[in-house]
């Protein structure tokens, strides 16, 4: 199901030159994460063509497009848990490959899932404390756990402290309300300690007052980290991000400030100008 | 109501319906000792060894949600291997341990490396035609296994000079065989490897995004539970005085499971409960009529419906009510 009418998709034949940004090449910080001629294929449908995009160090890029026009693949490509058909992803400099999943993880490639993916029988603090201890050496051990429970549940505690939750880490995550797991689940992805971080629509199915809490929180953590997010609120894109990204069909069509995505010609016929029919 | 009174309840019940079953155990396993009788002790050792091979199966089905239809595979293994090396080097007690707990992590290791990347009803039929090769060698491997009559007349347990062959000795061996058992899964259990089973179990590609390697959890489990249930299974033909190839056959395995359901999946006592009902009913009952498995059926209809969570958590919520009035 697409959030855009079938007359939008047809529109999406727009010329791919988007210019890439607007600051001169010599002043952009550092590619953290870089995607170079990215492929992914279904059986015949082509998923993904040729995308290439550079995430840099401390921006919050947004990553839009209608239904279908292969956000959440390329997320999948970049954390590993899908195998590109063609092109590379580098992180730091680093071409991943085939590395699997837990390992670009353990690297600070964190991501959330579209749906809120927390431990619900139990608490809060112990669902932190477990992306916690995944980033120590002591993840797998059998014995002593006591020490490495109480280390855990410190750090668990202070970003719990942080945040909208404070003093409920007792509390059983199967009791809260959605817009409360959903903050659960930013904080088990804040507590890998994300060099990248990849939003899958963190804000849908939330009202507005736990969107705007959920975004103060990446907010409070954006020092460290460099975000990617997807979002069908065209609002929070505009408002949060620095550069945007528009996917459709496949096809990377731009890549730029929000200013200049607003006005690019292409970006409204094929999204911002259908919705705001839509919308009209 | 403070938050704090609202939190967790139900980890406050489990952790009550535990006190209670381990209060439970310990009274039962105290029984046959008071009574000294050689039928209680014998029958007493049956339900704590076959117990901690519940016990260590509910750590994979509680605790990692792995259902494994081979688990009688491990446990009739260790049962296997200590009864043949008895035979040519001695029934000396460490011995018959270590090849027990050698032989329950190789097959449980086996077990957890072939279901590696498998789930749901592909897990459950992977379990069961790894347990059903065993069962195969056990019976047709009649020089070594005794095929269909399986084996018996092996030498008597000792230790050193002491001999362990009276129903005390052997009750008492398969009681401490139980307590560290006990120890040991729960110490996997509250360990960091143990959360992440857990971890595992609810959110499986979660955890694979927080870092962690699934299938390196997931052998892990494994090993502790076939070492747990290699040890109990070592010192049970001694207490039989019998092993034969339905100890690993996968109706032996789905005894287990209806054991650790009635007992109460994802408690470490709920094991041992259930295993008394199943065994004092296929005793009792059995005496009176062949069809003593009607009557188990008719229990574990019952308990579904009426203790879904088993009689360990119902024993909480009995507990946790008590306690509010």
């Amino acid at each position: 199901m697409s959030a855009l009418p079938s007359s939008a998709r047809t529109t999406a034949s727009v010329p791919s030159a988007a210019p890439k940004t607007s600051v001169p090449s010599s002043t952009q910080p550092r590619a953290l994460l870089r995607i170079t001629d990215v492929a992914k294929s279904f059986g015949a449908s082509r998923v993904l063509e040729s995308v290439s995009l550079d995430v840099r160090a401390g921006e919050t890029l947004g990553l839009i497009g209608p239904n279908g026009a292969g956000k959440t693949t390329l997320f999948n490509i970049v954390t590993g848990f899908l195998r590109a058909d063609a092109g590379t992803v580098l992180f730091e400099g680093r071409e991943l490959g085939a590395m699997p999943p837990p390992a670009r993880a353990r690297l600070g490639l964190v991501r959330t899932f579209q749906k809120s993916l927390v431990f619900p029988t139990q608490s809060i603090r112990r669902n932190v404390a477990m992306a916690v201890r995944a980033q120590g050496s002591g993840a797998y051990r059998w014995w002593g756990g006591r020490a490495a429970h109480a280390q855990a549940d410190a750090a668990a505690q202070a970003l719990i402290d942080g945040c909208a939750l404070a003093g409920r880490g007792n509390e059983l995550v199967a009791d809260l309300s959605y817009g409360e797991q959903r903050i659960v689940d930013m904080l088990i992805a804040l507590a890998q300690s994300p060099r990248v971080l990849l939003l899958d629509e963190p804000t849908a199915g939330l009202s507005t007052e736990e969107a705007a809490q959920l975004l103060a929180l990446v907010r409070q953590h954006h020092a460290q980290t460099a975000v990617v997010l997807i979002a069908h609120d065209i609002d929070v894109v505009f408002r949060e991000c620095d550069r945007i990204a528009v996917l459709d069909l496949g096809q990377l069509i731009a890549v730029d400030t929000p200013e200049v995505i607003r006005q690019h010609p292409g970006v409204r016929a094929a999204y911002l100008g259908a919705l705001a029919e839509v919308q009209a | 109501m403070s938050t704090g009174l609202q939190a967790a309840p139900l980890v406050a019940k489990r952790r009550l319906g535990d006190r209670i079953a381990l209060a439970l155990v310990s009274i039962l396993a105290l029984a046959p000792l008071i009574s000294g009788d050689g039928f209680s002790l014998r029958f007493g050792a049956e339900i704590l060894l076959i117990g901690t091979a519940v016990m260590s199966l509910n750590l994979l089905i509680g605790g990692g949600g792995l259902v494994s239809l081979g688990h009688a595979a491990v446990f009739g293994a260790a049962g296997y291997s200590a009864a043949v090396a008895a035979g040519a080097l001695g029934a000396q007690l460490p011995l018959m341990l270590v090849i027990g707990i050698v032989a329950g992590v190789l097959i449980a290791g086996i077990m957890g490396l072939v279901t590696l990347r498998s789930s749901g009803l592909f897990f459950l039929v992977l379990t069961l035609v790894v347990g059903q090769m065993v069962w195969e060698l056990a019976f047709r491997w009649r020089d070594v296994t005794g095929g269909a009559d399986g084996l018996r007349g092996f030498p008597k347990l000792a230790l050193g000079s002491l001999r362990l062959d009276t129903p005390l000795a052997l009750y008492l061996v398969a009681a401490g065989i139980a307590l560290v058992g006990w120890m040991v899964t729960r110490s996997f259990q509250q360990a960091p490897i143990g959360q992440a089973l857990a971890g595992v179990r609810d959110q499986p590609i979660r955890m694979g995004a927080l870092g962690y390697q699934v299938g390196r959890i997931r052998v892990s489990a494994f090993l502790v539970a076939g070492a747990v249930a290699g040890a109990a299974g070592a010192i049970y033909p001694f207490v039989n005085q019998y092993i034969g190839p339905t100890s690993v056959h996968w109706s032996m395995s789905a005894a287990l499971i209806i054991m650790a359901v009635i007992g109460g999946v994802g408690s470490l006592y709920g094991g041992y409960l259930g295993t008394l009902v199943y065994l004092f009913v296929q005793t009792e009952v059995s005496s009176y009529t062949d069809r003593w498995q009607l009557v188990i059926g008719l229990i574990f209809v019952a308990t579904v419906i009426l203790m879904p969570n088993g009689i360990a958590h119902w024993l909480g919520q009995r507990g946790a009510r008590g306690g509010q009035a």
